[in-house]
């Protein structure tokens, strides 16, 4: 946008300039041209008023001697001709024969580098003869010359002055906007405290950048009701659950053996439930929580926990590798190591024995990519589409399901993303993109 | 995870397990009746004598009790501020009740006073064996801050763990899993249970987890076997 303004403020100041200080140039040079001229004119007619004096006193109008040489300017020239177009004198500056031919035929005559004109003498029907006057244009060139140079300054300023205004009024302009667009993205990746600058801008970018941090802020407090919510009801259900767990648990004290163990089916509910609780109430923390990012050495983090799960790997009869390039990422301590034991565990549960399960990490200057591999049964697509957003039991009754949703908002928080693709040749793939430690991303979040 | 919940197989009956809680009298300041008659009845059968109050008000006067069960959540003020009161006007073990909250909320109740805290929903098994430790300590005069069984010894206060004299480095998250389980030596310790002490509620991921921690666990105790699996249920610590 700074661009188009800048383009669109010169382009106008261009086209100003050229339709005003052009056309102004070539007048007055024109004029100027045209006062060297006459004041060459008037000089030679002088010349001509003088000369006339004496060949009117010769006999002969021929006569030369009669002639006076009149007294020559530097770079000018003077030839006389008589009444028969003979040369009678000559003074100075050497006339081109073109010339003098021109002002014989009574024409105007032209030379590259000078000025020449003539003056009649005598009598304009009978003529003694005529004064030929070469004056050199060297002046005038310099004059016109410095004319169109000063033209030339003055709409260089101008155009440099009406850059600076364009360049000042686009960033006036631009740089609360792209304030507004950075606080959009980051709202957009789930950062709601994201808020921008109102005290910028012209008034209608200061109104909408209100209206947005009027928009997020009761985003924030709807979500934030949401959240405390969501933790309330997780809070809230444990007194009950206990209440429900040591009735149970009393009961099943009292009961024949077979009663017991129905008793204690009810229990392992009620642990599911508890499990879901602390999930749900795992997530309200993860979104309220606005903990401090630091860069994080993503590559050693990556390779403690493969390490760590290695043992786990081996005793399910699986293969876990991984490829690791050095890199580092901005993230809030404690997160990656979650998002990691989430999906390792995910995977080393869907996988048979025999499977491999690969974490490679590879990065670029924006981003740092995590990526969880296994050859196992995969998800179907419809499953992938939903699996970070929902709650996704796997229907043995064991997993409540909500890791995945958990280890999306964690990374969403960190402003980066997750995906789930299909492995090719069959299994999941789990994606996690985590903006890299570079210089811009913190700029972005100072 | 499949877990018979906490309903403990290994205790034949609440009241069998319990002789070390017999006569014992017990306050329990919950504010919850449901909760608070569950908890009568249940360790009444332990064989407790208990008082029951539902809130602070009532439970100061409480001073001639051996053991006091305190739920944080009161209806009529801080429970952490209760918890300090009740400790400047007697020495029994109190044992804070808790939703399993942020480690800085057990912290706090630990330094009111506590003497432990269970999370919230609880079984009787743990109770009871948080309970039985208690008295324990109140009994022996022993302030159980180190734990000897068999090769190992484990000092709860000094976060310090050896085998056979010689120390063991241990993480953070190794040591309470390990403290977890040496409390009560060769009583089976739920997964829940384990990661309701050991982990934060901020952290939330598969019990997974645990086996990983487990496995680190057992490599640098040197004896796999010290720590045994009770499969899909928990772990305990090899009884001697």
């Amino acid at each position: 946008m700074t661009k188009r303004i800048l383009a669109g403020f010169l382009g106008v100041l261009v086209a100003l300039l050229v339709l005003v200080v052009v056309p102004l140039g070539v007048k007055v040079s024109s004029q100027q041209r045209d006062d060297f001229r006459s004041n060459a004119q008037a000089d030679a007619r002088a010349i001509a008023a003088s000369e006339e004096e004496r060949l009117g006193d010769a006999a002969d109008p021929a006569d030369a001697r009669t002639a006076v040489a009149p007294t020559v300017a530097a770079g000018e020239g003077v030839v006389v001709l008589g009444r028969d177009g003979a040369a009678l004198l000559h003074a100075g500056r050497p006339v081109p024969d073109s010339a003098i031919r021109a002002a014989r035929a009574g024409g105007r005559p032209q030379v590259h580098d000078a000025v020449v004109v003539t003056a009649r003498i005598g009598p304009a029907r009978q003529p003694d003869g005529t004064v030929v006057l070469i004056r050199d244009a060297e002046p005038l060139d310099r004059r016109v010359h410095a004319l169109w140079l000063a033209l030339a300054a003055a709409a260089a300023v101008t155009l440099a002055l009406g850059a600076l205004t364009a360049a000042g009024l686009a960033r006036w302009i631009a740089r609360p906007l792209s304030a507004l667009q950075t606080a959009t993205t980051r709202m957009g990746h789930g950062d709601v405290v994201a808020r921008t600058n109102v005290d910028s801008g012209p008034p209608e970018v200061r109104a909408v950048a209100a209206a947005f941090n009027d928009m997020a802020e009761r985003l924030s407090a709807l979500l934030d009701s949401q959240r405390t919510m969501t933790a309330d009801v997780s809070h809230q259900l444990r007194t009950p659950l206990a209440a429900l767990q040591l009735r149970l648990e009393l009961l099943a004290d009292e009961s024949a053996d077979g009663t017991r163990a129905e008793l204690a089916g009810a229990l392992r509910e009620i642990e599911r439930l508890n499990r879901l609780l602390d999930g749900l109430l795992a997530i309200a923390r993860a979104e309220e929580v606005v903990a401090e990012r630091r860069v994080i050495d993503v590559a050693g983090l990556v390779a403690e926990r493969v390490e760590m799960w290695q043992p786990v790997a081996r005793d399910a009869d699986i293969e876990l590798s991984s490829a690791l390039d050095p890199a580092t990422a901005l993230m809030t301590p404690g997160h990656l190591e979650q998002v990691l034991d989430n999906l390792l565990a995910n995977s080393i549960d869907a996988l048979p024995a025999g499977g491999h399960l690969t974490v490679s990490l590879r990065h670029d200057a924006e981003e740092v990519v995590v990526t969880v591999t296994d050859d196992g049964p995969g998800m179907p697509a419809s499953r992938r589409a939903n699996a970070l957003a929902r709650f996704e039991g796997d229907g043995s009754g064991r997993n409540v399901g909500l890791g995945l949703a958990i280890v999306a908002r964690l990374i969403a928080t960190d402003h980066g993303s997750v995906t789930l693709d299909e492995t090719p040749g069959g299994g999941l793939t789990t994606v996690v993109r985590l903006p890299a430690a570079t210089t811009s991303t913190s700029a972005v979040e100072a | 995870m499949s877990t018979a919940g906490r309903l403990s197989v290994d205790a034949v009956t609440i009241a069998a397990a319990n002789r070390a809680l017999a006569g014992v009298r017990v306050l329990v300041v919950e504010d919850d009746r449901s909760i608070g008659e569950q908890l009568v009845r249940g360790l009444s059968r332990a064989g407790c004598r208990v008082d029951l109050v539902e809130s602070a008000a009532e439970a100061l006067p409480h001073t001639d009790a051996e053991l006091i069960l305190l739920d944080l959540g009161l209806p009529d003020g801080d429970g952490i501020e209760l918890c300090q009161r009740l400790r400047e006007r007697t020495a029994a073990p109190i044992l804070v009740v808790t939703a399993r909250d942020t480690e800085r909320e057990r912290v706090t109740a630990l330094d009111a006073g506590a003497d432990d805290y269970i999370t919230k929903p609880f079984g009787f098994a743990e109770l009871l064996a948080r309970m039985r430790a208690a008295m324990r300590r109140v009994r022996t005069g022993d302030e159980r801050t180190r734990i000897r069984y068999g090769p190992l010894t484990v000092d709860l206060a000094a976060h310090r763990v050896d085998i056979d004299g010689t120390e063991v480095a241990l993480t953070a998250k190794e040591f309470d899993i390990l403290a977890c389980l040496a409390t009560e030596p060769g009583r089976l310790v739920t997964r829940e249970e384990i990661f309701d002490r050991a982990w934060d509620m901020n952290w939330y991921g598969p019990t997974k987890v645990l086996d990983v921690h487990i496995a680190a666990l057992r490599r640098k105790l040197g004896d796999p076997t010290l720590i045994e699996t009770v499969y899909g249920r928990g772990f305990r610590l090899r009884q001697s």
